[in-house]
């Protein structure tokens, strides 16, 4: 993954995914690397491999919604990320196109890219941050 | 619409006709030699509500689609990828 800075206030990257990058552990290193503290995100490209899961409310953990060994198109990427124990969490939703224009979504779990993903982050006026929500059992992002 | 194939390295057509929803649209505008060359996605939706989508080669609106563009403070740039066949951004490039 390559970036560049093109904006001080508020700070905006461009991250350029190459060929064999993995878009979410990518960002979660970004994140740490730059100690962002509340972000948002997106992107188009495409992936050789997605794994898109789908938020089970019984269990309270991502089931594994569509996982896609093939090449496919990356729709649309949009996210943010927030700071979970002081520590960058990326949260992200992707829509991906098969080679028969069918459609399908879900919340980022792994996307390989293949041969681009072109990518724009934003930073946040203030931190955002996340904590555990009882109901979900899951880190929500509070304001 | 098209989707990328890797192993022929071209956009195979995926032909959308008749009335749909624009759900998503979105994309880059970036500098090859000079020019702009715009990237687009597209999300549509058919009558039954099922979606189909790709890179956008072409596009017919009725009635209307709007779009909101923003202009980065620095243009991204283009170069040939070999691999590929397609041009992508080099942030190195300037």
């Amino acid at each position: 993954m390559r970036y560049k800075q093109i904006e001080d206030e508020p700070k905006t990257f461009v991250l350029i995914f190459e060929t064999s990058d993995e878009i979410a552990s990518g960002l979660q290193q970004f994140a740490r690397g730059q100690g962002l503290g509340g972000s948002s995100f997106e992107a188009i490209g495409a992936l050789s491999h997605a794994k898109l899961g789908w938020f089970n409310w019984e269990t309270k953990k991502y089931d594994p919604a569509c996982v896609l060994d093939e090449q496919v198109e990356l729709l649309s990427l949009i996210g943010d990320i927030a700071l979970r124990d002081g520590e960058p969490q990326v949260h992200a939703h992707v829509v991906v196109g098969r080679s028969d224009g069918t459609a399908h979504g879900g919340h980022l779990v792994e996307a390989r890219v293949r041969p681009t993903c072109e990518l724009i982050l934003t930073e946040s006026p203030s931190h955002l941050q996340k904590k555990l929500d009882p109901k979900s059992g899951i880190a929500l992002i509070q304001i | 619409m098209g989707w990328f194939d890797p192993q022929r390295k071209m956009y195979k057509k995926i032909p959308i006709n008749g009335q749909h929803e624009g759900i998503g649209m979105s994309g880059d505008i970036a500098l090859y030699q000079g020019k702009p060359v715009v990237h687009t996605h597209m999300v549509v939706g058919s009558p039954d509500g099922t979606t189909r989508a790709g890179h956008i080669l072409a596009a017919y609106v009725s009635p209307a689609l709007e779009v909101m563009v923003t202009v980065d403070p620095i243009a991204m740039q283009k170069r040939l990828d070999p691999a590929a066949d397609l041009t992508l951004i080099d942030p190195a490039l300037k």
